[in-house]
């Protein structure tokens, strides 16, 4: 006997159908969690991230040449 | 590690990374000093712009290819507007720049060297911010780029010589294959991952993420979509054969779109339109959302490219379906994107960088309109196989994938060389050809395609087929394609002028550049104190009961995300489980239940010769033209004959069902024309059809077959279970193949053609042509086992 055969006779023919309960699943579980009042600050800074380059030491002249180069 | 560049400052007491401006939760070490690698992030920039000139250029190479054959006979009015390209004629006579060799080149190249480039030129750049930490190995990020070059390079040399494996998006050969791999997985990923472990920033912003399941599910896919055989160094076939190899091929084609041309391209967006506008992202909350909803959706939507074909049905509607689901997280991250611009919007006037972006997400939200509705079964039945979905790739393409990398360059220019940008006014220009190119790409093909699906179903009062002769609806289109050449022109010329632009702003860069110095304190292990402890609220129940309530209190407070959102590890196995779950739910049914593909008891092994027909078949490329699966559609069953069943493709590695009709379908070409016909038609297609735009493929009538080749295939095949009888495996294979290329020589001869072709490629190629779909007619052999291949009968 073959794996064919066995898989076959298994009726797997509902997998695809849990597909929507799993999505359904899983989408909930994430709203709820962004969703939580006490995220609210910690999403608010994360959120804002990009905009972070970690604290400057020491910069060259060269940089300093340079207009509009922003934080980078 | 280039721990050369980073030093701990401060060794001691921990610091509050709150109270340092760092905002981390949790507890962190000493503070830390560390540069970011931004030589890294100039070369990937650099080779974006040099491989977007030479995919746009092969692309416009190719445009012009389905012109310049009826260059100097196509008329309107009594005028020919294409006369004047006839001194391109070279572009259709030489055979390593034909359609067919030529369009994988152009395909590959904007997608895994312009765009490829592109996101590492992203990842690298804000990876490095996002975590406040330089790349784990400079040497890893290196031996990324150099051999991400090297496969770029090997792919352009292996596809116009006809090396191929002639699977769309994945025609490179194995050992190309393997370096891809081991590029991608073990150098990129490896360094990737190591720099979110050694990151100084608790919280791993949404783009990390984006990026996280980049690299994930693309090594998945391309692992399991190119597994195969080798034959040689240059040849393989798929483990997987007809039906399971078209789900696999489109699992993976399709999601090549989803994680290298839309997922590392929203990270992009999430962290450079905010530097761009210099806000932060319009809502954090939705990013999240809008990453969990597209990995776990995306995945399943494949079979959307298999409407109406020998696939499955359930198959195609899960695709189907998922795909129309696709609306919402992708309009939801688009909006998220464009409202990142708010209070910003009158910068968009003079700065040419948000105008990059703003029309690339607005691009990325009508791609993903359009998208889905493709994949809805009735628009598909019109859309597929015509140019419509060329116009719709080329929108993503161009228009989300293109203006996005282009605005984020402009942006990196002046920060990376350290120097003003040279030319803001040329940055104008490029958008605005740029813009314009598109238009008048895309909004053409567009009505080329429509105007392609109703000639194509088109019929007269009679029930006769309005448009029988394949070659009208081609001439139909020729309008549209001179207006595709001129924009795709404009296109590429903007991209000139990013190049021109790129090169002078360089050519002001500071002799040494300048590497500035950051701070941030070390990350230490995560415990958070607010994490509640769930104790049971069972206290009589079994101890299982109780084990089963602390489980469901923890699962339903969704605590473990945040901790997930944390440590990379974690993260990555779960998008792993995201994208492989919902890929074995599709696909194990169609692999391993027997009733998804029934047998044909008539449909036979190919005969040696034609096995060696169609390794040529592939090497050219005829999949971009011609497709190979009639769909059970009244139109198509009476141009091209009955309709292609899942059990007559068991024996194809690679399937070749193709995926548009420049030409007719083949699968039912056998028997249909004689073997004299196929030699004109092969040798110039104007010869027996005037109007053609297929390539002249005068090289078969001279390249000679090589029968040690066929040897190999065949044995490889029956490695594969192909069921050839032990003295086809055991080295009769040359033999009877060239019988049967004695046979059809013989044929070709008696009706006037050219002699001595019988050890030519073109016999093989009309062997397995005259093969294609007949033995879905034939009786079935007595015995069902091992079956001796039959040579089909020429005409």
């Amino acid at each position: 006997m073959r794996l064919t055969d066995v898989m076959s006779n298994l009726g797997l023919g509902i997998y695809p159908i849990l597909a929507l309960p799993l999505f359904i699943g899983v989408f909930v579980g994430v709203v709820m969690r962004v969703s939580k009042r006490s995220r609210r600050s910690e999403l608010h800074r994360a959120g804002g991230l990009p905009l972070e380059e970690g604290e400057l030491v020491s910069r060259g002249t060269a940089c300093e040449q340079a207009s509009g180069s922003g934080r980078a | 590690m280039a721990a050369n560049e980073e030093h701990a400052v401060s060794v001691g007491a921990e610091a509050k990374a709150a109270n340092a401006g760092h905002g981390a939760d949790g507890p962190v070490g000493p503070m830390e000093t560390f540069k970011y690698d931004d030589a890294i992030v100039r070369k990937f920039m650099g080779v974006t712009v040099l491989w977007a000139l030479v995919a746009f250029l092969v692309g416009l190479i190719v445009a012009l290819e389905l012109i310049v054959p009826v260059a100097t006979t196509y008329e309107v009015a009594g005028f020919r507007p294409f006369a004047f390209l006839a001194p391109l004629s070279f572009l259709v006579d030489t055979k390593w720049l034909t359609f067919g060799r030529l369009r994988p080149l152009h395909t590959n190249a904007a997608i895994f060297a312009f765009a490829g480039n592109a996101i590492f030129a992203a990842i690298y750049y804000s990876t490095q911010r996002l975590c406040k930490a330089r790349m784990w190995s400079d040497k890893l990020s290196n031996l990324h780029f150099w051999g991400w070059q090297l496969i770029i390079v090997l792919a352009a040399l292996s596809l116009p010589l006809g090396l191929t494996q002639g699977k769309e998006y994945a025609e490179l050969i194995w050992p190309i294959d393997l370096l891809i791999a081991l590029v991608w997985a073990g150098v990129f990923g490896t360094n990737y991952f190591m720099t979110l472990r050694v990151r100084r920033e608790r919280h791993m912003y949404v783009a990390l993420w984006f990026y996280a399941a980049t690299i994930i599910t693309v090594a998945m896919l391309h692992v399991f979509n190119s597994l195969a055989l080798p034959a040689s160094l240059t040849r393989s076939y798929p483990v997987y054969a007809g039906v399971q190899d078209a789900m696999i091929q489109w699992w993976y084609g399709h999601n090549a779109v989803a994680f290298f041309l839309t997922t590392p391209f929203l990270g992009l967006m999430y962290y450079f339109m905010p530097k761009a506008a210099g806000r932060p992202v319009y809502s954090y909350r939705l990013s999240i959302i809008h990453f969990w909803s597209l990995i776990f959706i995306y995945i399943w939507a494949g079979p959307h490219h298999l409407h109406y074909t020998a696939l499955p049905a359930w198959a195609s509607t899960l695709g189907m379906l998922f795909s129309v689901m696709l609306w919402m997280p992708s309009w939801g991250g688009g909006i998220n994107g464009l409202l990142t611009l708010r209070g910003a919007w009158h910068k968009l006037t003079d700065d040419p960088i948000l105008k990059f972006f703003v029309v690339g997400v607005t691009f990325y939200m009508m791609s993903t309109f359009e998208g889905p509705m493709l994949s809805i079964k009735s628009v598909n039945a019109l859309s597929h196989y015509t140019d419509w979905t060329i116009a719709h790739v080329h929108a993503g393409a161009l228009g989300w994938n293109g203006f996005l990398a282009f605005g984020m360059i402009y942006w990196l220019l002046p920060r990376l060389y350290q120097t003003p940008l040279f030319s803001k006014k040329l940055a104008e220009w490029h958008f605005w050809l740029a813009t314009l190119g598109i238009l008048l790409y895309i909004i053409p093909i567009y009505f080329g395609g429509i105007t392609q699906g109703l000639m194509w179903r088109a019929f007269d009062q009679t029930g006769t087929l309005q448009y029988p002769d394949f070659v009208e609806t081609v001439m139909r289109l020729m309008p549209f394609y001179g207006i595709r050449v001129i924009g795709g022109t404009l296109y590429f010329l903007g991209t000139i002028l990013l190049a021109y632009n790129l090169v002078r702003t360089w050519m002001k860069r500071p002799k040494v550049y300048d590497e500035p110095v950051y701070s941030a304190p070390r990350l230490l292990p995560f415990a958070d104190p607010a994490a509640p402890a769930f104790k049971t609220r069972l206290p009589d129940n079994i101890g299982l009961g109780k084990k089963g309530d602390v489980l469901v209190q923890h699962i339903t407070s969704v605590w473990w995300h945040r901790a997930w959102e944390a440590r990379p590890a974690k993260l990555a196995i779960l998008s792993f489980l995201a994208v492989a779950t919902a890929s074995a739910l599709e696909l194990i049914p169609t692999f391993l239940i027997r009733s998804n593909v029934p047998t044909i008891a008539s449909v036979q092994p190919y005969t040696p010769l034609e096995l060696g027909g169609r390794d040529v078949y592939i090497s050219e490329g005829c999949y971009n033209c011609h497709s190979q699966m009639i769909r059970p559609i009244w139109a198509e069953t009476k141009r091209y004959g009955d309709y292609s069943k899942p059990g007559e493709f068991v024996y194809d590695r690679p399937f070749q069902w193709g995926s548009r009709r420049l030409g007719p379908d083949l699968a039912r070409e056998g028997g249909l024309r004689s073997n004299i016909w196929h030699v004109l038609h092969f040798e110039n297609p104007r010869q027996t059809s005037p109007q053609s735009i297929m390539p002249a493929y005068p090289h078969l009538l001279k390249d000679e077959i090589v029968w040690e080749e066929i040897d190999r295939s065949v044995l490889t095949h029956a490695m594969l279970g192909v069921p050839y009888p032990k003295e086809v495996r055991d080295g009769l294979s040359t033999q009877l193949a060239q019988t049967q290329a004695k046979a059809i020589a013989d044929d070709i001869v008696a009706a006037g053609g050219p002699a001595g072709l019988e050890n030519k490629q073109v016999v093989a190629l009309i062997a397995y042509l005259q093969r294609l779909g007949t033995d879905i007619n034939k009786p079935a052999p007595a015995a069902p086992a091992a079956a001796t291949p039959v040579a089909s009968t020429a005409p």
